[in-house]
């Protein structure tokens, strides 16, 4: 009967002995699975965030879109039709305009089917009618 | 009979010649059985006392033996405690494991979900940079481009008084493009009054007119040398020249 206690008793003290490592077995995956459950929620943070700059980016998608259809109603339209304009001015009167110039004097140049002639005018001593006169004196009626 | 003493027996060989014998016979016998009762009184105390301790050395041994198995029943029970709780945590352990492992492969798509997102906002991030680039210079260079191309306009408009407008027409008097100049500084008093001639060009490049404002009385005629010579400037000319006339007649 002794060695059938002493046996008992020290089974017993082998499961004290395992019950204890097993408890300290659950503390470490707790504390892991913690730790997983800590880095599972930083995951999901860096995801709305990262998801919210991919919004703010498809937002300038949109922005880059309207300018880039600014640019091609000007390529296709605007410019076309003031080159145009600038066309059938030229057409009408054959004349160049120099630009950098005082901000009275108009000059330019005329040009004419058998010669060039130059354009010198100060705006600020004539009357708008007698330079329009002068200018259009340039464009012939004849038919 | 070793309770007889030596002593007595002298007495009683002695007595034989005397007349109390049965006196002191009687007596010693009485004697006799006191020392007896005595002895035997002694043996019962004794035999009581065996008995008693006897029965105590029984009785605590049976209490030992009781207690004991007491104990080891305890035993056992807690051996048994002991064995349910292992398995019990056994089972806890495995779950959490089962829930470690859960966690970690949500982790690890989470991580994946994170990649490729930030891959995505990557490529897209390079490629609007390349395409603002791009569309903004071409929209400098177009902005350039238009700048100087005002320039010219507006000194044609402000000198020469000539503005000329483009109208997509969708009437179906004139299909394609409209038109219109505006010739001012034409009246004295009035320089900005408009004197418009409105005008379409069809597609094999002839010109139409459309209308005049103020009308012009010989503008059919200038139409029909128009579109005889298709001649713009001088048409244009010869209508400023009738506007002129009209204005300062």
């Amino acid at each position: 009967m002794a060695q059938v206690e002493e046996r008992a008793g020290r089974g017993l003290l082998d499961m004290q002995e395992e019950k204890q490592r097993r408890d300290h077995e659950l503390e470490s995956l707790e504390q892991q699975l913690g730790r997983c459950t800590a880095k599972s929620q930083t995951a999901d943070a860096e995801i709305q965030f990262l998801q919210r700059e991919l919004e703010s980016l498809r937002n300038s998608e949109h922005e880059l879109e309207a300018l880039q259809n600014q640019v091609d109603e000007d390529t296709t339209e605007v410019i076309p039709s003031a080159v145009y304009v600038a066309q059938v001015y030229y057409l009408i009167t054959k004349i160049k305009w120099e630009y950098d110039t005082q901000p009275n004097i108009l000059k330019g140049v005329h040009y004419g089917a058998d010669l060039a002639t130059p354009i010198n005018i100060d705006t600020s001593a004539r009357s708008r009618n007698d330079v329009s006169d002068q200018l259009w004196a340039f464009v012939s009626t004849e038919w | 009979m070793s309770c007889l003493s030596s002593s007595k027996i002298q007495l009683i060989m002695m007595s034989v010649t005397d007349p109390n014998l049965s006196d002191r016979f009687t007596s010693a016998m009485e004697e006799i059985h006191n020392e007896h009762l005595k002895t035997y009184a002694d043996i019962v105390d004794t035999t009581a006392d065996l008995s008693h301790s006897h029965r105590q050395f029984v009785k605590s041994a049976l209490d030992t033996c009781l207690k004991k198995c007491k104990d080891d029943e305890k035993l056992f029970e807690t051996i048994q405690t002991f064995k349910r709780e292992l398995g019990h945590k056994k089972m806890i352990l495995k779950e959490k494991q089962l829930a470690i492992s859960d966690t970690m492969a949500e982790v690890q798509e989470k991580e994946m979900q994170k990649e490729d997102i930030i891959q995505k906002i990557q490529k897209l991030k390079e490629e609007q940079i390349k395409r603002k680039d791009l569309i903004q210079f071409q929209n400098a260079a177009n902005k350039d481009r238009l700048k100087n191309l005002q320039k010219a306009r507006l000194v044609f408009q402000d000198h020469l008084g000539l503005e000329i407008r483009t109208i997509l027409g969708k009437t179906q008097l004139v299909k394609g493009e409209k038109l219109q100049f505006v010739f001012r500084y034409i009246h004295p008093s009035d320089q900005d009054s408009a004197y418009v001639i409105t005008m379409g060009i069809k597609e094999n490049g002839s010109y139409q007119i459309v209308s005049s404002d103020p009308v012009v009385d010989c503008l059919p005629v200038l139409e029909s040398r128009l579109q005889e010579t298709n001649n713009l400037q001088a048409f244009l000319a010869n209508v400023r020249k009738e506007f002129i006339s009209l204005a300062r007649s």
